[in-house]
């Protein structure tokens, strides 16, 4: 539905009201011919005057945010398990899961310990899980673990620490 | 009725009532435009405070001496889930406003009067997420929130990173001028810049890649919902970080190097590009800068001994800077901070020295002499524990004591570490009176803090530190965590911050010259430990007074982006033992000019709003009606 469309059926409505109550009708409930004529023009002239107040109607929301819909892959534990910790790099993780939720790189002037992390979403017997991968600064997976819709977070695989860092 | 309804239809025949309805309705109508003119013409109109960053009338702090009681901060509170992680704990500080940002990590927050409405420009760290505005993953880059209304902030649009290598992503820095404030060299340029804002953001941050990616970028962002790319100042460089821009000159100090250039750095190689961006579009570049011992040709190894580098440094080359703070022309001085989370040192230059001394197109522009270096320095110092600790903020405060002056800066180092890392000192804020700019000496000394300041927080729930010394003595004594915290990893009953998941340590102050703040309150980001407020109105007697630690989101990250029902917008960390949480980690704080305080959250947490309340309230208003009173919610 237009916003001319919404507008017209309004002052449609508002016209009839206003229409009745005035009066402006016969006995038998028509309009006289000419007066009908000026009346078709307040008509026309009341939606004119409602297009005119339609920015201002529509002024104080300038920003207001649009939505749309994005799905993300609905990633298993079985998928998570084929994750070679320690070995697999994030090419490899995205060509089993594909593409993360969401990710993250804290990665600033300071050390970090992994500065890396995806983010996929799946779905148990308990409901909404999440999954975070973190990456080392090789771009290697180290830990994977699962954030359940309610609790701590149950680390599922881990594998142990590069020997040296960098620092940036 | 129906006999009143007769006469009435007579008189009011349809094109009298007409005319009276289009005088009704259309004069209103133009009254209401002439309104929208006025508001269109105050939106237009400048309103940035007139001190730093925006202006050069930086404000007269007045300390005193008084006796205060030495508050004991309450304990934080568990969430009762079961992780041990701490709930929303608060101590002088109350939220009033919060947005997601859509589950981005997040560094830096500022927020810029902006004609007659508020935006908070919120620079994010490197990844992906959704655009709640238009449902596509993007890659992070800036979110610009409207906060006229701190209670009820409205998500305006996300300027994207670009995409590829997380290394090399991210737009952790931002910087906001108005086109009405910063300076023309003619009218056309005047007429080009009048009623824009323009955005100074940092592209990348440390790829290490060969051929390196990070940029400085101008973005005109006028149109808050449709910013535009207006330039970019610099390409090629291998790091950047914390800029700074004065707007009533149009000096920008970019955190950058560029490896062909052959500076050298330890830690993070970065040191000052200087540019001139009164034409935000036309950047003009005037000289590279940084601590003496960086400029090219100097030496990579060895002791750092005079006149080498002076003395300042601790380790060779000296460390990188992380950003400096410009007290503007008015008090003519620029503050670094080198060394981020270890070998500090922090310097005072003179800012007309460093912007006249050697300029482009001249060759020590680039590659300037030890003499050119050493030319604009008036001080410098160490932080106690020397390379254990860092600089990362330096934010001068000009100030009278009994009609005297008296000027202190505020030091940070930062924490790098997740959980307290083995061997790490707790990092903190330090404070030093450098009225005398050749002899800095520190102030609100706490010799039985692992720091050695009064400017800290404790790791633990119980309001005592876990460390042990690190067996050295004098300045290099410090602190350190141990091996094992107790009882280590247990979530269930955790002991302190350092069981959190990610990093506890201070990290940066607000850089904001508010007035009403200034030499008052000292406003800290604490990671895990949320933002800290410290009393600094008599500064060598500083003391705690106020804290705010989020909650972390879990389930407040919409499918489709956004703060609606979904997976929690907090990131897991990792720490020791492979100890994952989902904890908050604030970042940087910031100020508005009307009080209010800004958090960004590197764990993705999103923007916290808050104002303070008791004690704290009552020390910026003057009263000193506090006598250990707490006010705890």
């Amino acid at each position: 539905m237009t916003m001319i469309t919404a507008i017209t059926i309004i002052i449609d409505a508002v016209w009839e009201l206003f229409r009745r109550g005035l009066g402006f009708r016969d006995s038998a409930g028509a309009l006289p011919v000419a007066q009908s004529k000026e009346v078709g023009l307040m008509k026309y002239a009341c939606i004119l005057i409602a297009l005119c107040f339609a920015p201002y109607s529509f002024a104080g929301t300038p920003d207001a945010p649009k939505s749309a819909a994005f799905t993300t892959n609905d990633v298993t534990l079985e998928m998570i398990a084929k994750i070679k910790v320690g070995d697999a790099t994030g090419s490899q993780i995205k060509e089993l899961l594909g593409t993360p939720w969401r990710t993250n790189n804290y990665g600033d002037c300071n050390v970090v310990d992994y500065q890396e992390t995806w983010e996929y979403l799946g779905h148990d017997a308990n409901g909404r899980f999440k999954i975070s991968i973190e990456f080392d600064e090789a771009g290697i997976a180290r830990i994977v673990a699962k954030t359940p819709a309610r609790g701590p977070v149950v680390v599922l695989a881990a594998a142990p620490k590069p020997s040296t860092q960098h620092q940036h | 009725m129906h006999s009143l309804r007769l006469p009435l239809a007579r008189l009011l025949q349809p094109k009298i009532l007409f005319v009276l309805l289009l005088l009704i309705t259309v004069a209103p109508a133009y009254v209401m435009a002439g309104d929208r003119d006025d508001r269109d013409r105050d939106r237009d109109r400048d309103h940035s405070p007139d001190y730093p960053p925006y202006g050069s009338n930086v404000p007269t702090a007045h300390f005193d001496h008084k006796v205060r009681p030495q508050l004991a901060p309450p304990a934080v509170t568990l969430l009762t889930d079961g992780t041990g992680r701490v709930a929303q704990s608060s101590w002088n500080m109350e939220l009033v406003g919060y947005d997601t940002l859509d589950g981005r990590s997040t560094y830096q927050p500022l927020v810029v009067r902006q004609g007659d409405r508020y935006i908070a420009y919120m620079a994010h760290h490197a990844g992906t997420g959704i655009n709640r505005l238009n449902g596509v993953v993007e890659a992070n880059g800036t979110s610009l929130v409207d906060v006229t209304n701190p209670s009820h902030p409205v998500y305006l649009s996300h300027i994207p990173g670009f995409a590829g290598s997380l290394d090399a992503a991210g737009n952790q820095m931002a910087h906001v001028c108005s086109g009405d404030v910063l300076p023309s060299s003619s009218r056309a340029e005047a007429a080009r810049k009048r009623g824009h804002y323009y955005l100074l953001r940092s592209n990348g941050n440390s790829s290490g890649l060969a051929t390196p990616t990070e940029t400085q970028q101008i973005f005109d962002v006028t149109d808050t919902s449709h910013p535009v790319l207006l330039t970019t100042i610099v390409s090629l460089l291998s790091n950047t970080h914390k800029n700074w821009w004065e707007c009533d000159t149009g000096i920008a100090y970019l955190v950058a190097n560029d490896p062909t250039q052959h500076w050298v750095h330890s830690g993070s190689a970065q040191h000052l590009k200087i540019y001139n961006l009164h034409d935000p579009a036309n950047p003009e570049y005037i000289r590279d800068f940084g601590m003496v011992g960086q400029q090219p040709g100097s030496a990579t190894s060895g002791a750092c001994t005079p006149p080498a580098c002076e003395g300042p440094a601790t380790v060779t080359p000296p460390s990188g800077i992380h950003g400096p703070i410009s007290a503007g022309t008015e008090k003519n001085r620029i503050y670094m901070a080198y060394g981020v989370g270890g070998s500090g040192v922090v310097q005072i230059l003179d800012r007309r020295a460093v912007l006249n001394n050697c300029n482009s197109p001249a060759a020590c522009a680039v590659s300037p002499s030890q003499a050119d270096m050493l030319a604009p320095q008036k001080g410098w110092f160490t932080l106690p524990g020397l390379t254990l600790q860092g600089g990362h903020s330096s934010f001068p405060i000009f100030g009278e004591e009994n009609g005297r002056t008296r000027n202190v800066l505020v030091v940070t180092s930062e924490e790098g570490g997740n959980e307290c890392t083995a061997g790490s000192a707790p990092h903190a804020v330090w404070l030093y009176d450098v009225t005398d700019e050749a002899n800095p000496r520190q102030i609100s000394v706490d010799a039985n803090d692992p720091a050695l300041t009064r400017l800290d927080v404790p790791d633990g729930f119980d309001g005592t530190f876990h460390v042990v010394s690190n067996g050295l003595a004098g300045a290099a004594y410090s602190g350190v965590y141990p091996a094992s915290l107790t009882p280590q990893d247990n979530v269930s009953n955790p002991n302190g911050f350092c069981n959190q998941g990610g990093r506890f340590g201070v990290h940066a102050v607000t850089e904001l010259f508010y007035p009403a703040y200034y030499g008052k309150l000292v406003i800290a980001s604490w990671f895990a430990g949320g933002v800290r407020v410290f009393d600094i109105r008599n500064p060598d007697a500083a003391r705690a007074i106020g804290y705010f630690v989020p909650a972390p989101n879990d389930t407040g990250c919409g499918p489709t982006g956004g703060p609606s029902a979904g997976p929690g917008c907090t990131f897991a960390n990792t720490g020791r033992d492979n100890h994952a949480v989902h904890a908050i980690q604030t970042n940087n704080p910031e100020l508005d000019d009307r009080g209010y305080i800004y958090l960004a959250d590197r764990a993705g947490t999103g923007m916290h709003i808050l104002k303070l309340t008791g004690a704290a309230r009552r020390a910026v208003e003057g009263d000193d009606d506090d006598h250990g009173h707490h006010d705890h919610h």
